[in-house]
């Protein structure tokens, strides 16, 4: 009695990950290339299609891997989280989390630091475009709504914190020439990145800016985020943080805060 | 009133100067294809995609290298990690 499609299937993928499979015989032999080659050659290029997704997502982890290593690094992740996904484009989402623990506590554990400002740039080119706000009916608030007001960020915004020097790492790794050597001492950065004109955007950020994004971002006011800031710099300057934001295009519309929590679209 | 409604209102009000001069993320800038999909990674009909494993059929790399040997040796100083943030 022939296999069943479905156990067949189990089968070929059990194979194709290295587990015992016994499905060779279930291969009809054409009496060219033999069965096991063919195989092999499948899961030959389900490792090399995967390790290029892969490259191409986090070039500058690959870089400091080098490539042989990094070949090692892709072989063991796709190992531990096969795609789920027909877009080659997803492959990479579990890789910071996976070199977290792999590199965890070791001289390499800001590799998974580096992977997260890596894909936060793949999330943020592909990430929906939110409306601007209105600037104009933004100014006009009155000083009672600015307190309880809530500014939406764009989709595209991401927020890296790091206690490495992340983002002086990944510019190390730009342009063409020799990496400069970086201190990994130097101490931590924190990174936003976003899109503007169609490209990925990185800036570093001094830790109060970063914290009034943060919040923002967590959907607190503006009251309460111009706290924490302050809490992290008394000399914070929201004006001009704000105007930073506007300029980067970094916010979305805006919807004001009424007692009830309901919001009202101001903007 | 606090002043720190005054200072979040200032703050807001010198938005408006900015005006309609800046703006979010044009939908019409994000049209182009962007990160692996413009590299061609997701393109499944080339001969070179098809046959980018041939090399390396069932041959482990992990007999290969153990440890990273990348630019990370450029990434000096102190090794041991600063303080949490």
């Amino acid at each position: 009695m022939p296999m069943r499609l479905d156990e067949l299937q189990r089968r070929f993928v059990a194979s194709l990950y290295g587990e015992p499979a016994d499905i060779e015989g279930a291969i009809r032999a054409d009496g060219g290339i033999s069965v096991a080659d063919r195989l092999a050659i499948y899961r030959g290029n389900l490792h090399a299609t995967f390790a290029r997704a892969l490259e191409l997502e986090y070039p500058v982890l690959a870089a400091l891997c080098g490539a042989e290593f990094f070949a090692v690094l892709a072989r063991e992740f796709q190992q531990a989280h096969p795609s789920v996904s027909g877009d080659l484009q997803q492959v990479g989402a579990p890789l910071p989390q996976y070199l977290r623990q792999r590199f965890a506590g070791g001289e390499h554990a800001y590799f998974a630091d580096v992977a997260a400002l890596e894909w936060a740039r793949e999330e943020s080119a592909r990430a929906a475009a939110a409306a601007a706000p209105d600037l104009q009916a933004l100014g006009a608030v009155t000083a009672d709504a600015a307190l309880a007001l809530r500014l939406p960020l764009q989709p595209g915004v991401r927020l890296i914190a790091s206690r490495w020097p992340v983002y002086t790492i990944w510019q190390a790794h730009q342009g063409p020439g020799e990496v400069r050597s970086v201190d990994l001492g130097a101490g931590a950065e924190q990174v936003l990145v976003w899109r503007a004109r169609g490209a990925q955007q990185l800036e570093c950020l001094p830790p109060a800016e970063f914290r009034l994004l943060e919040a923002l971002r967590g959907g607190a006011s503006l009251g309460e985020a111009f706290d924490l800031a302050l809490a992290t710099d008394p000399a914070f300057d929201i004006a001009a943080a704000l105007q930073r934001c506007a300029t980067r295009g970094i916010l979305a519309g805006v919807q004001a805060a009424i007692g009830n929590g309901e919001g009202r679209a101001i903007a | 009133m606090s002043s720190k409604h005054i200072i979040l209102a200032a703050a807001l009000g010198s938005l408006f100067s900015l005006g309609t001069a800046v703006a979010g993320d044009d939908k019409a800038e994000t049209e182009k294809c962007h990160g692996v999909a413009e590299a061609g990674k997701n393109d499944c009909h080339t001969a070179s995609h098809a046959c980018a494993g041939l090399a390396t059929t069932d041959k482990d790399p992990a007999e290969w290298v153990r440890v990273p040997k990348g630019s990370c040796e450029k990434m000096g100083g102190k090794l041991e990690a600063p303080k949490p943030i």
